[in-house]
C-alpha cells in the first residue's frame, strides 16, 4: 500500500530505472552527435508529450540505437536528420501510437463536433497530464502544492498574530522562543498537509480530492485558531486540485 | 520547388515503397536507405527512413531482429510478416487506383 502511494507521487519506480538507462546511454555520445540528441531529446519530449511509461522507454530506447549507430559509423548528423531537424523529430514521435497528453483534447474537440458537451468538470482539462510528460520531477507538482498552502497557512498565521496584538495580546517569549514557535507551527503543517496529499492522490476525481483537502483544511485551521479571519476558504477555491 | 514537391508526394508513398523493398529480402535501415538513394530518391534523410521502420514495427508490419554487429550496438534487420504482407496488397491496390485515375487526368489535359 505505501508502495503503491510512493509511485503515485513518483510514477513507476522500475519504468523510470529503465527510462534513465536508456538516457544515459544519448549522454555519452560524441559530439557533434551529444548536442544534437540532447536538442532533439527535448524536442520529442515537448512535442510528443507521451504520458506512458512504456510508449516513453521504448522510444528513448530506438532513439538511442539510431544514434549509437550514427556514431559509431561516424554518419554525418545532416544525413541522419536531413535539411529540417523539426520535420525529423515530428515524424518520429508520430511513429509511436502510445498516450499523449494531447489525446484528451483530441476526443473532447471529436465529442464536441457531435454536439456533446465534454463530460466532468473543466479541472479535469488534464493539467497533470501535461505536467507528467513534461520534463520535471513528478513529485515537483505536489511539492508546489503543499509549499503554497505552507505559504498561504504562515500568512494567516502572521495575520492572526498581528491583530491579537492589536488587541492587546502580550507574550513574555523572547526572539529565540518565537523563532521556536514559527519553526514548530511550518513543521506541523508541513505534516499536516502531506497527509493530506494522500487521501487526495487516492481520490478517483478532482471534485473527491477538493473536498478531502477542504475538509483537512478547515480542520487545521480550527485546531490553531477560531480566528473570523480565516482564509481557508478563499484559497481552497483557487488552490489547484490534487487530481491524478 | 520540384524538391518540395517530391518531399510531400513521397511522404503518402514511402511506407509502400519501404514494405515492397522488404518484400524481396529482411533488411536493416541503412540498406534500405542506401537503396533508395540508388533509385534516386536522393534526399531521403537516414532518419525518416528510421522513423518509419519505427512505425511499421510499432503497427505491427514487420518482425524485428536484432543482429549483432562487429562495432556498435546491435543491427535491427527488419523483415515483412503476413499482415506487412496484406497491408502490402493494399498499397499495391490503392497505387494502381490512383496512378490509372491520375494517368487519366493527364491524357485529358493534353
Amino acid at each position: 500500500m505505501a508502495a503503491k502511494w510512493i509511485e503515485l507521487v513518483t510514477g513507476s519506480l522500475e519504468q523510470k530505472k529503465q527510462y534513465k538507462q536508456q538516457r544515459a546511454r544519448i549522454e555519452v555520445l560524441p559530439e557533434p552527435y551529444g548536442t544534437v540528441t540532447k536538442a532533439l531529446q527535448r524536442y520529442l519530449m515537448y512535442y510528443g508529450g507521451v504520458t506512458d511509461g512504456d510508449t516513453a522507454i521504448k522510444m528513448m530506447s530506438d532513439f538511442a540505437d539510431l544514434w549509437e549507430r550514427a556514431a559509431t559509423d561516424g554518419t554525418p548528423v545532416r544525413v541522419i536528420v536531413g535539411d529540417d531537424p523539426v520535420e525529423f523529430a515530428e515524424a518520429f514521435a508520430h511513429a509511436y501510437p502510445g498516450a499523449q497528453w494531447i489525446d484528451k483534447e483530441r476526443s473532447r474537440l471529436r465529442s464536441a463536433r457531435g454536439g456533446r458537451a465534454s463530460r466532468g468538470s473543466p479541472q479535469k482539462s488534464g493539467v497533470f497530464e501535461r505536467f507528467q510528460s513534461m520534463p520535471i520531477a513528478r513529485s515537483s507538482v505536489l511539492w508546489a502544492h503543499v509549499l503554497t498552502s505552507l505559504v498561504a497557512n504562515l500568512t494567516s498565521v502572521v495575520v492572526v498574530v498581528l491583530v491579537a496584538l492589536l488587541m492587546g495580546f502580550r507574550s513574555g517569549a523572547d526572539l529565540l522562543e518565537w523563532l521556536a514557535v514559527a519553526g514548530i507551527l511550518i513543521l506541523f503543517t508541513l505534516a499536516l498537509t502531506w497527509l493530506a496529499v494522500i487521501p487526495g492522490l487516492s481520490a478517483k476525481s478532482a471534485d473527491g480530492a477538493s473536498a478531502l483537502r477542504t475538509r483537512s483544511s478547515s480542520c487545521r485551521s480550527s485546531a490553531r485558531h477560531s480566528s473570523p479571519l480565516t482564509l481557508c476558504p478563499a484559497r481552497c477555491a483557487h488552490s489547484p486540485r490534487t487530481s491524478r | 520547388v520540384v524538391g518540395k514537391q517530391m518531399t510531400e508526394m513521397l511522404k503518402g508513398t514511402l511506407e509502400g515503397i519501404v514494405l515492397a523493398i522488404l518484400s524481396v529480402r529482411p533488411a536493416y535501415g541503412y540498406e534500405i536507405t542506401a537503396w533508395l538513394r540508388e533509385q534516386g530518391f536522393a534526399d531521403i534523410a537516414e532518419g525518416t527512413v528510421y522513423a518509419l521502420l519505427v512505425r511499421i514495427e510499432q503497427r505491427g508490419l514487420v518482425d524485428v531482429e536484432k543482429v549483432p554487429s562487429e562495432k556498435g550496438p546491435p543491427r535491427k534487420v527488419y523483415s515483412l510478416n503476413a499482415q506487412g504482407r496484406d497491408y502490402l496488397e493494399q498499397f499495391w491496390k490503392t497505387w494502381s487506383f490512383l496512378a490509372e485515375r491520375l494517368q487519366r487526368l493527364h491524357e485529358e489535359g493534353k
